[in-house]
């Protein structure tokens, strides 16, 4: 149509969403499922996370117990870092916004 | 599969002829399709903002994996082993399997997918613990079969480093 300027659309919005998801702490929680083995849970959690053997079996039990374990708390990069880490070796795991 | 010798550089495992043929086997075979990992349960906006990468970058690593086990089943050295049995010394012909530590986690990883694959294409048992009532010609065997054999070499794989 004559004289009609069509605008481009304004991403303004989903680019400050973008900048706030990125902005605040979160934490990494590892979930139970009945498939993956006890002592691959713990191996996975030091080589993942450098953990000794005790820490790492302690959060293994509070998953198979709890449901959940609070694994990591960090800035955004870190940890969706160690979730894709984590699920390399095919854990539940996700990044959750820290209260 | 058995430890074989230890050096700065890794592990060497000795595989029977079987052993090595099977690993072949399953990690040529196409990967079983796998329910989608989920970034986040309860932040809808990272799952959209992220989980598109998250998926490739997973479909991408287990296949590199795999391919990564399959050269180095394929690179194995030929070797015998003596072992010293009540009924006297017995040889066993077999194979060398170097695996250096990050190689090690890439075995297990590709094991655990193939347990997580069967386990999902037998609809997800809780326990997962083979029927006693399966029948032999049970569409199911095979999955069972993949879920406990990869448990097996994940198990002789783990319990070497707790000796290391």
């Amino acid at each position: 149509m004559p004289g009609t300027i069509e605008l481009p659309t304004p991403e303004i919005d989903a680019e400050i969403e973008s900048k706030k998801v990125r902005e605040r702490d979160y934490t990494v929680i590892v979930w139970d499922d009945p498939v993956n083995l006890m002592p691959y849970v713990t191996h996975v959690f030091q080589q993942v996370f450098g953990w000794g053997r005790e820490k790492a079996q302690r959060h293994m039990l509070e998953v198979h117990e709890e449901g959940r374990s609070v694994v990591v708390r960090d800035s955004f990069e870190k940890a969706e870092y160690y979730v894709h880490a984590l699920q390399k070796y095919s854990l539940t795991a996700t990044l959750e916004p820290a209260s | 599969m058995k430890p074989h010798a230890y050096d700065e550089e890794g592990t060497s495992w000795f595989l029977t002829p079987g052993e090595r043929n099977l690993l072949l086997t399953l990690f040529s075979r196409p990967i079983d399709p796998r329910q989608r990992a989920r970034l986040s349960r309860t932040s809808e906006a990272l799952e959209e903002q992220c989980q598109s990468d998250l998926a490739g970058e997973l479909e991408n690593h287990r296949s590199e994996v795999r391919s990564r086990l399959v050269v180095l089943l394929g690179a194995a050295s030929m070797a015998t082993t003596t072992t010293q049995t009540p009924s006297g010394t017995r040889e066993d012909s077999g194979w060398i399997l170097r695996l250096t530590p990050e190689d090690r986690e890439s075995f297990l990883q590709a094991l655990n997918e193939l347990r997580l694959g069967a386990w999902e294409q037998l609809g997800r048992p809780d326990p997962p613990e083979v029927p006693a009532d399966l029948p032999l010609n049970s569409p199911n065997t095979l999955h069972w079969w993949n879920l406990e054999i990869a448990s097996r070499f994940q198990g002789r794989l783990i319990s070497e480093e707790s000796l290391e």
